[in-house]
Formats: structure tokens, sequence, C-alpha cells
């Protein structure tokens, strides 16, 4: 176990900046997740931190040893990937040791550890079929034991449940949760699926045009996100945007949109000159029905367009001021309703840089 | 069963559909099997009146007849020393080519180029370079004291089977070549770097991991290669013509010598029949051993 | 699998095509078919426009394959008895083997050139051209077109350069190796690969040693196993072990290998027959071959110590014979005199191809006063003397003699056990 330290790394292809300068700590026994849209660099971190990519800059340690220029199989770490690429003339047996075998490691020893590996990831039935004659769910935890069994310093994990259906995947991030519970080792995951970075990671990296854009807990990231980037990225549904200008910043902020309506954040936001354009960030579970004690300025009306109902509670997109609000709460198609807006828990972001105000 | 799915008993149609190919069975397999096996009963020059022999062509081959030992003998030797040959090198090739050879494409056209000349001059070619007397070998041999290669190759009795060999792997390496780096372009990529990840040395990737995982190559090269081997033809005819003394004799060519140039059709025939049971059972092992999966079936 | 074959076939096809739309055949011409593997295409193309000059109405169609493709066409043709009106022959085996679908030619030749046709060529082409015939069947298969002789040849500047004398014994050719070897030059180049080569070079051998012994041998009055034979096959084994003949000469072919190292300059003395003439016509020959400047003639010099024989071995290089089934057998008979003796037969000799098989046919043009004068000593002195056949009758024999040849002179066999194998293919073919 140990602790992953990437300073300042770089990486091109070609005249492609891919990573710029990246700095990332990450503790020992934490489970990090790296997020963000494809391309945005997340991969290749991994790989650079797997050794399957070389750097082009900087220098990443693990534990104590800088190791930038080793090769993947020094570096002592384990790999689960997206295809689970396991190796389809082995058995499961086979597959799972078969990292020990190329390190001279003593037969009997490895059928101990096999076996062991095979009893918590429930494989005993299946050591000795090969990979093709196996489900999804089975193929993924072979990997998966492929991957402990070295008991290695660090896991990798590249997208390892996109594969699965939906309800193969839920199961599969308990069982992932549950094994890292077990083992403490050092996780590093990466996907593009902000709600199993939200249920798995101790810390998620959201990760945009190969910078890092925000590094925090889960919390954190709901909460404070530090641009509209994050915002939009972590949470579900997404949170929605509203263009305004801020028309009275003295003692209240108070917005007015493109169709001339209106909202004041009260005191939250105050300071800001009058005439900024700005963004207005606001999360679906943020809005609700407006009731007495909504202040009149503290709502937006609209009509109820569509209704989503998810059984335990109903998403309903509503019309205000020309866009597409989505909230979380019942109402009917056609009724024109009044939205509380939580004041607190509003956002807002420079419409030009993106950045939180 | 059910009965909507069965054919009715005595309707024609599932019979017409089947017809053609079994016309074209008959006509192109069955007869000619049947018209072969009948005359290597006969003493016939295959043009005018036969004289049934009975079992006298085979008693003569297998009692009487060195030069077809001698095609038997380069039958067993031709088929491990060319397919294992033309495998190896021919993978070691695909390998280096297919991990960091920039213009790979060019290398893979100069690598894959005898494949597709013509054996005569294939024949012409290789001769010419065998030859001690002013060819290439023996040039560079007496040129650099090198003295073995100033042997004459192709016409001692003992070496030309090899030296034929020889130019059949320079042949054909480039072929199996050129399917291992379609297998190894369809290896998938995370594997290979699982291995990388897992402490597999280049030597262990290769043996543990890349070579298994091309079994299909592997089978549809020894398929191809046994099946060369028993067809193994125009090569000879023109490198050696089976000499000297019949040394580097194969099956084919001594079928056509003795169909042809001999005017023995019956005996021929015997030779062909015996080519053809050969062949048969290296099928049969193949389908039952090795199972039938190959790169061109997947 | 052939591939080459197909294609021929497809750009014939084409070839057909192109001709048929570029020329209407007049309905009222025949079509006289032929086949055959010798002579090369372009000298059988100006034989055809020439004798079709000659004879308005007759349309010759003509396809020239490889020996090995041409037997393998005539055995497919003979077995969907689809024959062509005129077949390409040689004495010997071939015919016999086609005997039955040939047309006895004695009518066609009387016809041609009269009673007494038979004076009219060189002994040797009408003797042999029965030489497959079997016993008390006089009939004629075929007519003679194309003559030779089977003897050695010596390169006039190597000689020359080398300070030497064509060499008339073995003696001569042994003391011309260590003269020679040294500039890699092989005192007789032999692409002894081809067994023909190889039978050449042992039917001059044992003419010498034993003149008409071999014959004999054929028709059982003789064996294989007697001295002579062992002898010559002794001189055989001789000429490896002595350096006269070059190193790997059993891996060598004749064609191309051993003639561009004779056309080269690497051949002071070489086994060939009165063929080799045609060296000076092809289109654009090596320095040596122009004119034929570069090459002259020779008997085998005398192995045996008591004089060489003065009469080379000879035969029947081409002969055609006529289908039986031929719808058109007055027209093929014309056309083949016409090849034979005609305006076609001119075309043939004009390109040196052989010699001709009917008196008084001679090359219109000469290149140079040696090629004048090595015709001259082919066609006047050397072919009416020529007693012996260069063919065997049986092709087990020939084919087991070519193979003791190979054995012997690679060490695998004795002179005697080479011998023995012979006399017992001899004996089995008999049976």
């Amino acid at each position: 176990m140990a602790t992953v330290e990437l300073r300042r790394v770089d990486k091109t292809f070609g005249t492609h900046q891919a990573i710029q300068g990246l700095d990332l700590s990450i503790a020992d026994g934490e489970f990090v997740a790296l997020v963000g849209p494809s391309g945005c660099g997340k991969s290749t971190t991994l790989r650079m931190i797997a050794g399957l990519e070389g750097v082009s800059g900087g220098a990443i340690v693990i534990g104590e040893r800088d190791v930038s220029h080793l090769p993947a199989r020094d570096r002592d770490i384990a790999m689960v990937f997206q295809s689970y690429a396991l190796y389809p003339h082995m058995t499961v047996a086979e597959n799972i040791g078969f990292g020990l075998k190329l390190r001279g490691t003593r037969r009997s020893r490895i059928a101990e550890l096999v076996d062991e590996a095979a009893e918590t990831l429930q494989l005993k039935e299946v050591l000795g079929r090969k990979p093709k004659e196996l489900s999804g769910g089975q193929r993924q935890r072979v990997a998966m034991g492929r991957a402990m069994v070295r008991h290695p310093q660090v896991f990798l994990f590249d997208e390892p449940l996109s594969n699965l259906d939906a309800k193969l995947r839920v199961h599969m991030r308990a069982q992932i949760k549950k094994l890292h519970r077990q083992l403490t080792t050092t996780t590093i995951y990466v996907t593009h699926d902000q709600t199993e970075a939200m249920t798995l990671a101790d810390r998620i990296v959201v990760m945009n045009h190969g910078r890092i854009e925000q590094v925090g807990t889960p919390h954190q990231l709901y909460g404070a996100p530090v641009s509209k980037f994050v915002a939009g990225f972590i949470g579900s549904p997404e949170m929605n945007f509203l263009e305004a200008v801020v028309d009275e910043a003295a003692a209240t902020c108070d917005l007015t949109f493109a169709d001339g309506s209106r909202l004041s954040l009260g005191e939250a936001h105050v300071g800001l000159p009058a005439g900024r354009p700005v963004t207005l960030g606001i999360r679906p579970e943020h809005l609700h029905l407006a009731g007495p004690g909504d202040p009149q300025d503290a709502r937006l009306s609209g009509v109820v367009e569509v209704i989503e109902p998810l059984g335990a509670d109903t998403l309903i997109h509503v019309i205000v001021a020309g866009r597409t609000l989505v909230a979380r709460l019942a109402a009917e198609v056609g009724d024109r309703i009044a939205l509380g807006v939580d004041r607190t828990r509003a956002h807002l972001f420079d419409p030009a840089s993106g950045l939180t105000l | 069963m059910s009965m909507s799915s069965a054919p009715r008993s005595g309707s024609l149609a599932p019979y017409l559909f089947v017809l053609p190919a079994t016309v074209l069975f008959v006509a192109y397999v069955v007869y000619p099997i049947l018209y072969v096996i009948c005359s290597s009963a006969y003493r016939w020059d295959g043009i005018n009146q036969a004289t049934f022999t009975g079992l006298a062509n085979y008693i003569r081959l297998f009692t009487h007849d060195p030069a077809f030992v001698l095609a038997i003998r380069n039958a067993v030797l031709w088929a491990p020393l060319t397919i294992l040959p033309q495998m190896l090198l021919g993978f070691a090739i695909a390998y280096m080519l297919e991990t960091g050879v920039p213009r790979q494409a060019i290398y893979q056209a100069i690598f894959y180029l005898p494949a597709i000349i013509s054996p005569v001059v294939v024949g012409i070619v290789w001769q010419r370079i065998y030859n001690p007397f002013g060819g290439l070998l023996s040039d560079i041999g007496f040129a650099s004291g090198l003295r073995f290669l100033t042997v004459p190759f192709l016409s001692d009795t003992k070496v030309a089977i090899y030296a034929v060999i020889a130019v059949n792997v320079w042949q054909w390496t480039g072929f199996s070549m050129l399917l291992y780096v379609a297998g190894l372009k369809g290896l998938p990529t995370e594997t290979l770097e699982a291995a990388k990840i897992e402490g597999a040395t280049l030597r262990q990737t290769i043996v543990y991991v890349v070579w298994p995982m091309l079994r299909h190559v592997h089978l549809t090269l020894i398929l191809l290669g046994v099946i060369g081997t028993l067809q193994t033809f125009p090569l000879i005819y023109m490198l050696t013509n089976g000499g000297p003394n019949h040394a580097t004799e194969s099956l084919p060519n001594y079928i056509f010598l003795q169909a042809f140039k001999l005017q023995s059709m019956g005996y021929a025939s015997a030779i062909s029949v015996v080519l053809m049971v050969i062949a048969l059972a290296l099928s049969l092992f193949q389908v039952r051993v090795l199972g039938a999966r190959f790169a061109l079936a997947e | 699998m052939d591939l080459s074959k197909a294609r021929d076939g497809a750009s014939l096809f084409a070839l057909a095509a192109v001709l048929m739309s570029a020329q209407p055949v007049n309905a009222a011409d025949t079509t006289v078919t032929f086949r055959t593997w010798s002579p090369i295409v372009e000298t059988t193309a100006k034989m055809a426009v020439a004798t079709e000059a000659k004879l308005p109405g007759i349309k010759i169609d003509y396809k020239i394959f490889n020996y090995p493709d041409y037997i393998v066409d005539l055995h497919t043709r003979a077995a969907s008895d689809d024959m062509p009106d005129l077949i390409g022959l040689e004495p010997g085996a071939l015919t016999r083997q086609y005997q039955d679908f040939l047309l006895p030619l004695q009518d066609c030749a009387v016809k041609s050139w009269g009673a007494d046709w038979k004076s009219k060529f060189f002994p040797l082409a009408v003797d042999q051209i029965r030489l497959g015939n079997v016993k008390g069947d006089e009939n004629y298969y075929a007519l003679p077109v194309l003559t030779q002789t089977i003897n050695m040849w010596y390169t006039i500047p190597v000689l020359k350069e080398a300070g030497l004398q064509p060499p008339k014994s073995y003696d001569d050719m042994l003391k011309m190796v260590p003269k020679l070897s040294g500039k890699g030059i092989a005192t007789m180049l032999v692409g002894a690969a081809d067994g023909w080569e190889r039978r050449d070079v042992y039917m001059q051998l044992i003419h010498n040693v034993a003149p008409g012994l071999i014959y004999k041998a054929e028709d059982g009055t003789a064996k294989f196993t007697d001295a002579p034979f062992v002898e010559a096959m002794t001189v055989w084994k001789k000429l490896f072990d002595d350096g006269i003949i070059q190193p790997g000469a059993l891996g060598l072919s004749v064609s191309p290998q051993a003639m561009e190292l004779t056309e080269g300059g690497r051949a002071a003395t070489f086994p060939q027959g009165a063929w080799w003439q045609q060296q000076a016509t092809r289109p654009n020959p090596p320095e040596l071959s122009v004119a034929l400047n570069g090459y002259a003639p020779m008997l085998f010099p005398d192995v045996t110590g008591k004089g060489r024989p003065n009469d080379p071995l000879g035969g029947i290089d081409l002969m055609i014979g006529i289908s039986k089934k031929s719808k058109h057998v007055d027209e093929a008979c014309k056309v083949l005199a016409d090849w034979v003796s005609g305006a076609g037969a001119q075309e043939l000799i004009n390109t040196f191809n052989d010699l001709p098989a009917f008196k008084g046919i001679n090359p219109q043009v000469y290149q140079s006063d040696n090629q004048k004068a090595v015709w001259t000593l082919f066609t006047e002195e050397w072919l009416p003397k020529v007693r012996y056949a260069r063919q065997l009758k049986s092709p087990a024999v020939k084919q087991a003699l070519e193979d003791a040849l190979a054995a012997v002179a690679s060490g695998d066999q004795t002179p005697a056990q080479g011998m023995a194998t012979v006399q017992a293919a001899w004996q089995s073919q008999k049976n």
C-alpha cells in the first residue's frame, strides 16, 4: 500500500497536449475517482500511472519511488480493464494466477492465493472454465481477482463496469466498495459515470481538457463546485442553468432574465456590480412548489411541459424565461406553477470563464 | 419432431435443392476418384488398350520403386521442415514489424514478395544462386572463406532436398508473416497490456500470451502447409525436376513423370491413390486432433 | 495450381476475339488446326503466314505449348476425341502412343513429292519416322520437318585466348582443365540437371566405346550390363571426377542457366546439338552468339584411345502427323508438305531453328562466314553420315538411364550398379 503522487505531469501526443501540468496527491488507502467527459485525459492519466504510457514531463511517485520511467511490471500496481482483458486460452484459475507464475511464485502458493481470491469473489465454481464460458459479471470478477491476488500497492480501474448492464453495475459497485473496505489498497478509478464516482470514491478528481478542474470529496463537489463545468458534471439530474443580468446589487442580489422576469437571491451574493451578466445555477432538488413562506421575489413561474415519474419521486420540466428547468417535484402537464428557489443553494457563475462567483 | 417442419414423405423438393451440389460433387470429386482407383489396377499408357493387372502396380510401388520411397521420405521431411521454420520466422518478422518498425507496410511488401513470384522464376533464380560454378553462394563462400557455401547444393543427393526446402521456406515465410500480422492486429490491446502490468517480460508475453492467442493462425498455417506439402510440384519441377536421381522427388512430380513422360498412367494412378489416402488420413487427423478452427473460418 | 495456363487461355480467347473482329474469316476458308511444342511461336507464325499465302482458302490455327504442357494437352485431346488436324510429334514412344489416332502418311508423301519421295529426304529422317512402329507395321505415321545432330561445340575465343585447340581426345580435355578452371571456365559445361542432356552425353560416349550396341540392348540382343556400357558409364563418372565437367553440374539446368553461362564465355566446350545455331537468330543475342561468330561444332573427343567415330548421332527433331479423324486431310497434307519443303519450310530454315529433313533447303541469308561454314558442315558433311539415333525407344529405359547417370555422377551408384538398374528397367518394361 502506498501514496501516489503526480507532480506537474505533462503528456503530449505529437502536437496535441493531452495532459498539462497535473498535480495530484493520493493518500495511502484512499479511493480516488477520476471523472470527466471523454477526451478529458482521465484514461491517459491512469495509463501513465500504470506505465502503459510514458510521461512527457513531470514525475509520478508511488510510495517513495519515482516510477516515471519504470516499466509497468516494476511499478507494483494492478489494473482492471474495461474489456476485462482476460487471457482467452487460460482457465479462470490460470488467469488469476498468471501474474504470480510470472514472478516465479511456487505452484502450491499460487494455488492457495488463487483459492483465496476465488473465495472472496465467489469464483470457486468456475475456476476450471475458460473466459468465454463465463457471464459478464463473472469475467469482471475474474479481472478483479487477477488484480487482487498479487496484493499490489495500487489498484487501477479503467471504466471497469461500463460493459455490464445497469442492474449488475449497481451490484458490482457495491462489491468493489466492500472489497476496498476489506483490502484498503490505494485505488484509482476512472469512470465517466458521476454516480459511480460519487458512490465509490473518498475523493473525486474532475478533469476537463487535460487539466484538473476540481479535487474534493463528493460532498464538496456537490455543494461547492468551483466552476459551472464541475457543477454541471456532478449531480443527477444535471444542475439547471439560466443566463441573467445583475440589476441591483447594493443590499440584495437581484437578477433579471432575458424575458424580463426577475429573481432576488437576497443577501447570498451581494457585491456584484449592477449590469454584470451571470449564469444562475440551481439544482433540481433545490426548487420546490412556492408556498406562503417564499417571498414573492424568490419565485420563478412557468408552465409544466413534461413530467417524468421515477417512482420514489418525479421530475418535471418547466418552461421558465424561455428555458427548460428541471425540478424534483410533482405537478400536472400544462399547470402554471410558481417555483420557490432555495436561495442559499443557488450558484452564480461567470458566463465567460465559467468560474464560480 | 414437429410435423410442419418435417419433409412430407415423397416430396422431391429437399432433394432438388441438394441436387446441384451433389451433381458437381459426383462429377468433380467422386467420379475422378473412382476413375483413378480403377485405373490403378491396369497397365495402361493412358491412351491405348489397358491390361488388367490387379494389384501389380501397388506391389511394384511398395517393393521395387526407390523413387517412390524417396518421394515419401521427402514428404515426411518436407512437412515439418517447411511448416515450422515458416511459422517461426514468419511470426518473428511479423512481431518485429508489428511492434515498432516505421513504414511497416513497405517491409511487409518486401517480405511477402517471394510468395507472389512465379515458381518458374524462383526455380531459375535459386538454381543460379546455388550453382557452385559461379553462383552467388559459392562466390560469397570463396571470397569469405565460408567453405560450406561452396557445396554443390542441388547436385549433392544428400543435400539437395534441404536446399529445395530452404527455397520453399524463403518463398513462403512472407505468407506466414502476413497471416501473423493479421493475427497480431486482431489481438486485443488491453490483454497485452494486462500481461505487461502483470510483469511479463517480452519473452514471457510472447510465450504465454501472444503465441497461444494466435492458435487459429498456427492451425491455418499447419493445414495449408500440409496441403502444400502434398501438392509440391512447380518449385521442384523448376528447381531440380525431382533430381538428382529422384533425391528431391515429390509425389506430384513423380505422378506427372510416370503419367505423361513415362506413359504409365496406370502406375501413376496407383501413386495418386496412395497420395489420396495420405491426404485423407492427414485431413482426418487435423479435424479430429487439432480441431477444424482455422483463421479463415473464424 | 497452374494459373499461367488459365491466363494463357484467357489471353488466347481475347486474341481470337480481336482477330475475328479485325479479319472476318471467309466462309469458304478451311481452318487447319496445329498443336505442338516446337518450333517457337514467332517461327510458327511466320510459317503460317507464308503457307497461307501459298495456299489460298486455308487458314492455320496454331498453338505452341511448353513440352510438358503439350503432352498433357495431347493426352486430354486424345481422351476427349478432339485431336488437332496437325500434331507435333517426336519419333519413338510418343508417336507409338498416339499411333491409333494418326493417319498413315505415305499417300500424302507420294502426292506431294512423287513415288521416290524418300530419296528427297536425308536418310536418317526417313529411317526414324518408324522408330516407334510395332514390328511389321510399315506405315509412316508422320513426316519429318526438322532433323538434328547431337555433338559438341567449342567457344572459339575462349580456346584462342587460352592457346588451346579443340580437344580430340580425353587427354586433350584433361590438359585443358588446369588452364581454364582458374579463370572460372568449364572445360565442358553441362546442364546435367536435365536428363536429356545427361543422356545425350552418354549416347556419344557409348557411340565411341561400342557404336550401335545400345540399339541391340534395346532389342534384347545385348545387355545394358555388358562391359562397354559400364565402360562408357565409367568415363562419364571420370568427366566429373577429373573436373572436366564443371562442379555442381547435376544442379544446373540447360535452359536458361547453362546456356547463359555458355554465352557468357564460361564454357570451353559444351554438348549441344545442331539447334545451337539458333542462338544467333534471337533478338539482341550476346556477343558470342552474334552471327554465331563465337562457336564452332565438333565431334565428341575420343575417350577410348581407339579413335572416335566420324558419324555423329542424330535424328528427327520434329515431325508432324495428321489426325485420323481430321475433316480436312487434303488441306492438312498440303500445309504439312509446305512446311517440309515449301515456303513455310523456307521460313523455318531461315531461323536456323534446326536442320532440315528435306534435302536442298538452305537459309536465304547468312550473317557471317562462320555461320555459313557451320551450316554447310552440318548439312553436307554430318547429316548424310548419321547412322544411329539420338533417341531410345522405351521411355522407361530412357528414364532409367538418365537416373543412373545422375546416380553415378553423384557417387550414389557405381557404374556397374547404374547399368544394372537400366537393364532391370529394360526387363520390366518388356514384361
